[in-house]
């Protein structure tokens, strides 16, 4: 700096602490013979009073906004045809978060924009993302698809979490919380495991909690691409020798001994970071800190972590040496597997140091009172969430209806007691390809439903025993007409075979009985169906499915009010689940009882506002009152989200019969150009025709479907559009000719 | 990100190793992007952005605090300071050369308009060369407006990281202050 400059800065700063009107004569002193020096500073403090905003906010609200802009998707973009961008939400080593709309559901969906790895590793890991995900369990997040962009980068879409991570809530959680969060996590970790997926990245930043108590855990599988990611590679260039780089970096205080030593993880390797969690939760700190990583690596390999009760006073013992057994050096010390975790933290929680009056707010309510039975009920209706992964992997298959085109929601699921023999080795390859099929069944597409046939084969094949594999053929095949347009009369014969080679395997197995009645029923084997579906209750008295196939049966048979007891039951059993609630919703028409089905049906379209069949539904019921005008609104709004043989029948038939014959005739033509592409059904056809009065043709088509033997013919039983006609002799005769109670 | 790393890339830096910027600045950069995606999110509308929290986390995570002293600190404010200045510069230059190119078209009266008219957008082009100048003739105030205006800390905070007083912070911020903004309005 120049004396010169200085001189100004002192004067300039001296001039500032006299007062405005003695600055004149104060600076001529100061300056005296200098007038440039004089001019300089005079010219500064004039600067100065102008510039009183000037970089008075710093720039760094700009420089998050650009750093984010930069390299982050804009709003709006679209990945792959169907999920628009809405925001960054996160970004770490393992790549982006984004929230986006999943335009073609009309949900909310997280994307998480992977880093680019060699296409081996890629599939591995998004192989293990499917198998957990497959696993439908609760404490683990739902993966909806995944997909790449055009630039070739892999993404994968879930669920969207309205919650906060478990790193935020540190520091405020109670020894409750703490003991649910840990339990919750712990069933989450059996479950995957059981599948043979280790997650081996387990932190704070990976666990979710969602606004009403729920936890989610994050990322199984995902931790390996971070061996393969060139930029965190480039990042750690120093990777010390002990420090195998299959690490993730940023996750070292939760590693494990054994991975601190590049050994292979297993198991309990998730145990051990989770106790680190556990550790953190209830003291605020880590237990290993060192200086640098090599230090820090040494400490988990040696040191003792610093007594919990050094920090917090409150802990029941039996909490304490249960992080005690987490943390555990040598792995033969810890638990032997995740449930055994979670027994140990049940038994704290429900012993007598926690038994405190739990506030209202607490998670601590979705604790069971009945550990692996399931019976207790939590105060949100659902049932308690805990104790499915201890139990083993359950089964929950969404539900077959007659709702073509249905969604496939993540569903509340009870714990059920399953009988030992249903699973081979945990984690064999043809288990893996057995979730795999269960993952692709899910999407429920014609394409996936092949490709779930391949794995289920796959799996009978290693394993020819794998009973719940043979279900999986037989669920697959017993849907194949609506997706694929397979004939009915070719699909069902083969789907009834691999549920009877599932109950040969294994006879006690409620899933091959549930389905295997569920066949029947599209055979129109009215009798043996039901008898496969009380055994099935007998066995599983807590599966859901097997209530909605029940309700199926009844509602078509002509028995309407056991068909109500029935679906009450399935819905008491999955409150959330989509399916059952629109079957739950359609219920009420079986009695004419509009004003429930209105209700019901409101509910359901408050919460799934674009699902087609619900407003349907809501035009059946306005029928049924006698509002025309508004039941043809309610048909076109369904028609709108979704041109089905359903929505168009509903319009055609409601149409045809308020007098717009034209619009009906154009919609029947629509109907029948769409029938030879198999992308309507006979019956709908034929229910417009009714409406139109044109019975000749309705019976014709009626028989089409007789014909063809398909599977849901057995729905004009109680379809309102064929109210006109049902007491005809033809009808009466139809019903007859499929084993239906007739006049 | 593993602190023992990134404080030894700073100690190596300010020992003279200038390679290690090249590994420092994507890491800051990273972090930095990490913490800034987390305020975002955390945002409601109302609610301000603790602007200095967010290069104050970004350091947290970065280095290790057992081995921080003082020398590491100003170090990495130094080089934040440094990053972000350049991160707006960069943005400042493509839109400028946007406007001056075929994008110009695209950039409505409307838009010039309201960004002439804000008195508290700056141009970050002329305040950057400005910056260089004044570096020139007076370093050390010029590394002050970086830490305060570009990473956002307070007088207390600058005086820490500077090892000097508070008001001689004080001082020469308000020089350097007045100084720049002669030189942007001339």
């Amino acid at each position: 700096m120049s004396t010169e400059w200085h001189r100004v800065t002192t004067l300039f700063t001296a001039a500032l602490g006299v007062k405005p009107e003695a600055r004149g004569d104060f600076l001529a002193n100061a300056c005296d013979g200098d007038p440039e020096l004089l001019a300089e500073v005079e010219s500064l403090l004039r600067s100065h009073c102008d510039a009183a905003d000037f970089l008075k906010d710093s720039a760094v609200m700009e420089v998050a906004d650009r750093v984010i802009a930069e390299r982050t998707l804009p709003q709006g973009t679209f990945l792959g045809v169907q999920y628009e961008i809405e925001s960054l939400i996160g970004s770490g080593g393992m790549g982006d978060v984004y929230l986006a709309r999943d335009t073609r559901l009309n949900r909310k969906v997280a994307i998480k924009l992977l880093p680019f790895s060699s296409a081996d590793t890629l599939d591995r890991v998004l192989n293990e993302a499917q198998i957990v995900s497959a696993l439908n369990h609760p404490n683990i997040l739902t993966l909806h698809d995944i997909g790449s962009t055009e630039k070739g980068e892999r993404f994968i879409v879930s669920e969207y979490i309205d919650g906060t991570t478990l790193r935020e809530k540190i520091g405020s959680l109670s020894v409750e919380e703490i003991v649910e969060i840990s339990c919750q996590v712990s069933s989450a970790l059996s479950s995957a495991h059981s599948a043979g997926v280790i997650h081996r990245d387990i932190k704070p930043e990976n666990i979710m909690i969602r606004s009403d108590g729920i936890v989610k855990v994050l990322d199984f599988g995902i931790a390996k691409l971070a061996a393969d990611s060139q930029e965190v590679r480039r990042l750690d260039p120093q990777t010390d020798a002990k420090n195998n780089n299959s690490m993730l970096l940023g996750t070292v205080n939760y590693m494990s001994p054994e991975q601190a030593a590049g050994e292979v993880a297993d198991l309990r390797t998730d145990l051990f970071s989770l106790g680190v969690v556990m550790y953190e939760m209830l003291t605020c700190e880590v237990p290993f800190a060192g200086t640098d990583s090599a230090d820090l690596v040494d400490q988990i390999a040696t040191k003792t972590p610093e007594p919990i009760s050094h920090f917090r006073k409150e802990v029941p013992p039996a909490l304490l040496s249960i992080v005690e057994q987490c943390l555990e050096k040598k792995r033969e010390l810890r638990f032997a597997d995740a449930g055994e975790l979670a027994d140990a933290l049940v038994s704290v929680s429900t012993g007598d140091s926690l038994h405190a009056p739990a506030s209202g707010n607490r998670i601590a309510k979705f604790l069971p009172k009945n550990h692996k039975t399931g019976s207790g009920k939590s105060l949100l209706g659902m049932r308690p969430i805990w104790g499915i992964g201890a139990a083993g992997v359950l089964v929950i298959a969404l539900l077959v209806m007659n709702v073509p085109n249905y969604l496939t929601q993540p569903q509340a699921v009870a714990p059920q007691p399953e009988s030992p023999k249903q699973e081979p080795p945990p984690a064999s390859e043809a288990y893996q390809s057995y979730l795999r099929g269960k993952f692709l069944w899910n999407k429920r597409t014609g394409d996936d439903l092949k490709k779930a046939i391949t794995e289920f084969e796959r799996a009978v094949a290693l394993e020819p025993d794998f009973s719940l594999a043979y279900v999986g053929l037989a669920d697959c095949y017993s849907v194949l007409e609506f997706y694929t347009g397979t004939p009915a009369g070719e699909a069902l014969p083969k789907a009834k075979t691999y549920a009877e080679k599932a109950i040969q395997l294994d006879p006690g197995l409620a899933d091959a009985h549930a389905t295997l009645g569920n066949i029947y029923y599209g055979m129109w084997q009215w009798n043996r169906a039901e008898q496969e579906l009380k055994r099935a209750i007998e066995l599983k008295p807590g599966y859901e499915k097997t209530y909605q196939y029940y309700y199926l049966l009844l509602r078509d048979t002509g028995r309407p009010n056991e068909a109500i007891e029935q679906i009450k039951t399935a819905r008491d059993l999955a409150p959330v689940s989509l399916v059952i609630n629109v079957s739950y919703s359609r219920s009420f028409l079986l009695i004419n009882d509009y004003e429930n089905c209105l209700k019901a049906t409101k509910d359901l379209i408050g919460l799934y506002p674009q699902y087609s069949s619900n407003y349907v539904t809501l035009g059946y019921a306005l029928l049924g009152q006698d509002k025309k005008d508004e039941a043809l609104a309610a048909f076109e709004k369904a028609v709108e989200l979704e041109r089905t043989g359903q929505t168009l029948m509903a319009l055609g038939y409601a149409s045809a019969i308020s007098g717009s014959t034209e619009k009906a005739n154009a919609l029947v033509n629509e109907l029948e150009q769409r029938y030879p592409r198999r992308e309507a059904l006979g019956r709908e056809i034929a229910a417009v025709y009714a409406g139109l009065g044109d019975h000749e043709k309705a019976f014709s088509w009626l028989e089409k479907d007789f014909e063809s033997r398909s599977t849901e013919l057995s729905t004009i039983s109680y379809l309102p559009p064929f109210n006109s006609i049902r007491e005809t002799p033809r009808f009466q005769e139809l019903l007859r000719r499929m084993g239906l109670p007739a006049n | 990100m593993d602190p023992g790393a990134s404080t030894q890339m700073l100690k190596e830096w300010s020992n003279g190793n200038a390679l290690v910027l090249e590994e420092l600045v994507p890491l800051v950069y990273m972090e930095l992007r990490k913490q800034a995606a987390r305020y975002m999110r955390r945002e409601r509308p109302g609610h301000t952005l603790q602007t200095t929290a967010l290069i104050h986390e970004t350091y947290l995570k970065l280095v290790d605090q057992r081995q921080t002293d003082w020398k590491n600190r100003a170090h990495f404010f130094g080089i934040s300071s440094k990053i972000m200045r350049r991160i707006l510069l960069d943005h400042a230059r493509s839109k400028s050369s946007e406007k001056r190119g075929g994008g110009a078209i695209n950039i409505s009266l409307d838009e010039e308009f309201t960004a002439a008219q804000d008195p508290k957008s700056v141009d970050l082009i002329a305040l950057d060369e400005a910056l260089d100048r004044l570096a020139a003739i007076d370093e050390q105030q010029a590394r002050i407006v970086e830490l305060k205006y570009f990473s956002g800390l307070s007088l207390n905070e600058t005086a820490e990281v500077l090892k000097v007083s508070r008001t001689t912070v004080a001082n020469n911020w308000n020089v350097a202050k007045a100084w720049l903004y002669r030189e942007l309005t001339r």
